[in-house]
């Protein structure tokens, strides 16, 4: 949003000079000048995000600071002083919240409330069971914590929580102190992927682009809890290839990378997740034998089966609005794949199958990269494509029984390749637009 | 006030009312509660770690944490590593609580016996130093829920050189509150009988 608004400002500026020009007369100047005021008014302006983020980091540094003021030389006061103390953060918080929904205060103001309530919220949990000694371990009280502030992050739409809130989520599985169960981690996530949903549905959400983020937050902590009770490799693959997929819409309408970070993060990430698909093959789908319950093959295939559903949702999405492609197509064979793979490895099937079934298709992906690359004169497609090419090459190599120096000479031919058809590549590229002007 | 806020704040006042619910039964169920809590010594010995939220504490590490009990061995054990497990208490005739059993299900608590939940750590067998065997009986490693006792920061090094030095002639203790539902609350460390504050504060006096 921010962008628009700089290149609306630079539009504002340049129209003077089409007028002095002779390209636009002094009428059209009058009506662009009020149509496009009228819409920098309407953009929010860089300012606001940045009130928006200080009040944030303002709130945290405030109930930090409650938390560390009250526990100085807390046993000086009473039992019950220390309990009337413990709600005050809580009270504050609350205070807040009522003048800011009866005033109809701005987002920073609810970002503010939400943060500070939940904070209190949690102060008094903690508190309390300092003054009488209860102990308990951090991933029950952060548990407690994220559902008592979930219902907040809903009330006042508030994106500040939800990004504690994800963080928070990391902290909750637990580790050798004990564990959290996973009906509980599962509702801790399913509760906050609506609100996550809906801002990246809504196109006129500005919290969409943070959205995108976050979203690989809440996917991470499913592979970290539910991966590893059944085949962590299946859910790795299905999730690449759901965020590359979901990633190709905002790609289309030329959404850059910091727009969607869903792009270069997922093709990273298929492009590990492949490179170690061809060197182990079916191992990659490995299931877990030594963790394997019935109730976490259940919760495994739950999350599992969301981000199946996704897939085809999303897939349903681009083909009813027609725009499967051919990589999208590709997307829809990774799945296959994995779930193949994932089947082959349950029967204990061989895994070298599966491991020419990566190299053949990452090789195609690499290729029709490139291709894609040169046929829609784009720099990522075309470097993804070699990149991936360039490993699939590399790595075939480190397999082979090749002595030192051909691979060497090897190694050195595929650089200069990758040098040379970039270089190729930019003039192409040049050209191709130097066609275009002189075409305008 | 716009409509939707006024939604909003009402979702915001049940929303309140919930997070508050929780500490809120906490207090009564500690204040009030239907059957007075009986007091259980443990007896410990106490580190002083520091937490950069939380302050100054001592970290507790108790004797009652190795439990022999030659009728349930590993059989009946091994399966809950990292579990759950219920202690049930019993008092030694030197006012010291002892662990009597580990059961695994509040109907298996004998009637008039209080109770911990605790952690299930893992099963240790007994090793027959001699004849270089593994016997068939072992102890039951566990952890009790209580491992914390607050204190003001500048008191938490001097208890734990106070009990240090006590803990050798074994008389730090643990006061626990136990309440019938196996809730609990630490009530006081003792040590030579006397409350840890009560004893610091009066070195100081002197």
């Amino acid at each position: 949003m921010a962008e628009k608004a700089g290149m609306i400002r630079w539009f504002l500026e340049e129209l003077p000079k089409l007028r002095e020009s002779g390209i636009i007369d002094s009428g059209t100047e009058e009506k662009l000048q009020n149509h496009y005021r009228e819409r920098l008014e309407k953009a929010p302006s860089p300012q606001k995000y940045f009130l928006l983020a200080l009040s944030i980091v303002g709130s945290v540094l405030i109930a930090g600071g409650i938390i560390l003021l009250f526990n100085y030389n807390w046993d000086m006061f009473t039992k019950t002083t220390r309990i009337a103390i413990a709600f005050l953060p809580v009270a504050l918080g609350a205070a807040l919240s009522v003048f800011t929904l009866t005033t109809n205060r701005s987002q920073a103001w609810r970002e503010g409330s939400a943060v500070l309530t939940s904070a209190g919220t949690a102060v008094a949990i903690a508190l309390l069971s300092q003054i009488y000694h209860t102990g308990g371990t951090l991933n029950e009280f952060m548990t407690l914590v994220l559902l008592l502030a979930l219902p907040l992050v809903y009330i006042f739409n508030s994106v500040a929580l939800a990004t504690l809130y994800c963080v928070g989520l990391f902290m909750t599985p637990g580790g050798w102190s004990g564990h959290t169960p996973l009906p509980m981690l599962a509702c801790l996530l399913a509760g906050i992927l609506p609100f996550a949903g809906w801002h990246l549905v809504r196109e006129a959400s500005p919290y969409r682009i943070w959205m995108r983020y976050l979203a690989m937050g809440f996917a991470l902590f499913a592979f970290i809890v539910f991966g590893e009770k059944y085949s962590i490799g299946l859910m790795l693959y299905t999730a690449g290839a759901v965020f590359m997929l979901a990633s190709m819409g905002p790609r289309d309408k030329g959404d850059g990378m910091l727009r969607n970070p869903w792009l270069p993060a997922s093709f990273l990430f298929l492009l590990i997740l492949l490179s170690i698909g061809t060197c182990s093959g079916g191992r990659v789908f490995q299931i877990h034998t030594y963790s394997k319950t019935p109730e976490g093959i259940l919760y495994f295939w739950l999350a599992e089966g969301a981000f199946l559903l996704l897939f085809v949702l999303l897939f349903l999405r681009d083909y009813l609005r027609k725009q499967v492609d051919f990589h999208r197509f590709m997307m829809m064979t990774l799945v296959a794949v994995a779930l193949l793979g994932t089947l082959f490895e349950a029967y204990k099937a061989d895994s070298v199958y599966m491991r020419l079934v990566m190299i053949v298709y990452m090789g195609v992906l690499g290729v029709t990269l490139l291709m894609r690359g040169c046929r829609e004169t784009s720099m990522l497609a075309f470097n993804g494509g070699l990149l991936m090419c360039a490993i699939l090459i590399g790595l075939r190599f480190f397999d082979a029984d090749i002595g030192l120096l051909a691979r060497a000479i090897g190694f050195i031919v595929l650089g200069l390749g990758f040098i040379g058809a970039n270089i190729f590549f930019s003039r192409r590229l040049a050209r191709a637009k130097t066609a275009e002007v002189n075409h305008a | 006030m716009r409509n939707s806020d006024k939604i909003r704040l009402i979702c915001f006042i049940l929303a309140l009312c919930a997070a508050l619910a929780y500490p809120v039964r906490k207090i009564i169920s500690f204040e009030y509660p239907a059957v007075p809590p009986k007091l259980y010594l443990f007896e410990t010995e106490i580190r002083d770690p520091y937490d950069p939220m939380r302050g100054r504490y001592v970290s507790l590490n108790f004797k009652q944490n190795r439990i022999h009990l030659p009728h349930k061995n590993m059989q009946l054990m091994e399966w809950r590593s990292g579990n759950q497990c219920l202690a049930v208490l019993e008092k030694n005739p030197d006012g010291t609580t002892r662990i009597a059993d580990l059961v695994t299900d509040v109907k298996q608590v004998p009637s008039g016996k209080d109770f911990l939940r605790v952690k299930y750590n893992y099963f240790q067998w007994d090793y027959d130093k001699t004849n270089r065997k593994q016997q068939k009986t072992g102890v039951h490693i566990i952890q009790l829920p209580f491992a914390r006792f607050y204190l003001n920061e500048n008191l938490a090094p001097e208890a734990e050189r106070e009990v240090q030095a006590s803990t050798r002639k074994g008389q730090a203790h643990v006061r626990v509150k136990v309440y019938d539902n196996g809730n609990f609350a630490v009530d006081d460390l003792i040590v030579n009988g006397q409350p840890i504050l009560e004893r610091l504060r009066g070195k100081t006096a002197k």
